[in-house]
């Protein structure tokens, strides 16, 4: 099972990161806390300080199988 | 929702030269995205490095600036990434890696940290610490303050190939980014 999270517009990074983290999980995202996590941040190509170990946000959210439980905030 | 008014969902399995296009193609080109399902990953420590530098000597800044750009493909390598930048007056540093222990983190930023504290007209301030998670880290550099976001101000980018900084000399990068008017990013 893949773990994933669906933001709607207008979450930014800073309360999306909270809620990954409270599953125990890590995210590839942004560096300021007000930028949104659904929209122009991946479309731009999605750097990370993660990014050398898990990729760009461009790859990221790609849900490569359909046997996965999203988590809505 | 793309231009003709159509919410439609973008994956690997439909629409895919949307998706192909939305992840790169600049905010807003394609239409409005209205949600993104991300991929997650487990939970890691982090060893983390900072080092923040204010200068009164310019010739000081770059050798400073050289030496970060020659360190970088060796970061990026052990799984560094983060943030930096600066101008003449000011350079600071910070990254992470989750794969490195905190022995591994002091051994290679020590050169660095001491170069620093050799040139002249630095006043410098470093650190390496472990944080428990990602959170962690990132709550230590960043509140919800709900401050004014945003600035008034031109950006470019450019992505550097390894190649190019092992090819290229670091110290003629230092110099070029040094002439940026205002601050540049790393």
């Amino acid at each position: 099972m893949t773990s994933v999270f669906t933001f709607g517009a207008g979450v930014q990074w800073f309360d999306a990161y909270e809620a990954v983290q409270q599953h125990n999980r890590i995210i590839v995202g942004a560096a300021s806390e007000s930028v949104g996590a659904a929209g122009g941040w991946f479309a731009g190509g999605g750097h990370s300080a993660i990014a050398p170990n898990y990729g760009l946000g461009t790859p990221n959210p790609s849900v490569g199988t359909k046997s996965y439980s999203p988590v809505v905030l | 929702m793309t231009a003709d008014g159509n919410h439609v969902i973008a994956n690997p399995y439909s629409n895919q030269d949307l998706f192909w296009a939305l992840r790169g193609g600049g905010g807003g080109t394609w239409g409005v995205v209205t949600s993104v399902t991300y991929k997650t990953h487990p939970s890691t420590p982090f060893s983390s490095a900072s080092i923040f530098v204010n200068s009164t000597n310019a010739n000081s800044t770059q050798n400073l600036l050289t030496e970060i750009i020659r360190l970088t493909p060796s970061l990026v390598e052990q799984g560094y990434g983060g943030y930096g930048g600066g101008s003449t007056e000011q350079i600071q540093l910070f990254v992470i890696s989750p794969n490195v222990t905190a022995e591994q983190t002091q051994a290679t930023f020590l050169p660095l940290f001491e170069f620093a504290a050799s040139q002249p007209g630095l006043s410098v301030e470093n650190s390496t610490t472990v944080y428990q998670d990602f959170w962690t880290w990132y709550r230590s550099l960043f509140t919800n303050s709900g401050d004014q976001v945003g600035i008034t101000a031109e950006i470019s980018s450019w992505l550097l190939p390894k190649d190019t900084i092992e090819t290229d000399k670091p110290e003629d990068l230092a110099a070029e980014l040094l002439k940026i008017s205002g601050v540049f990013g790393y």
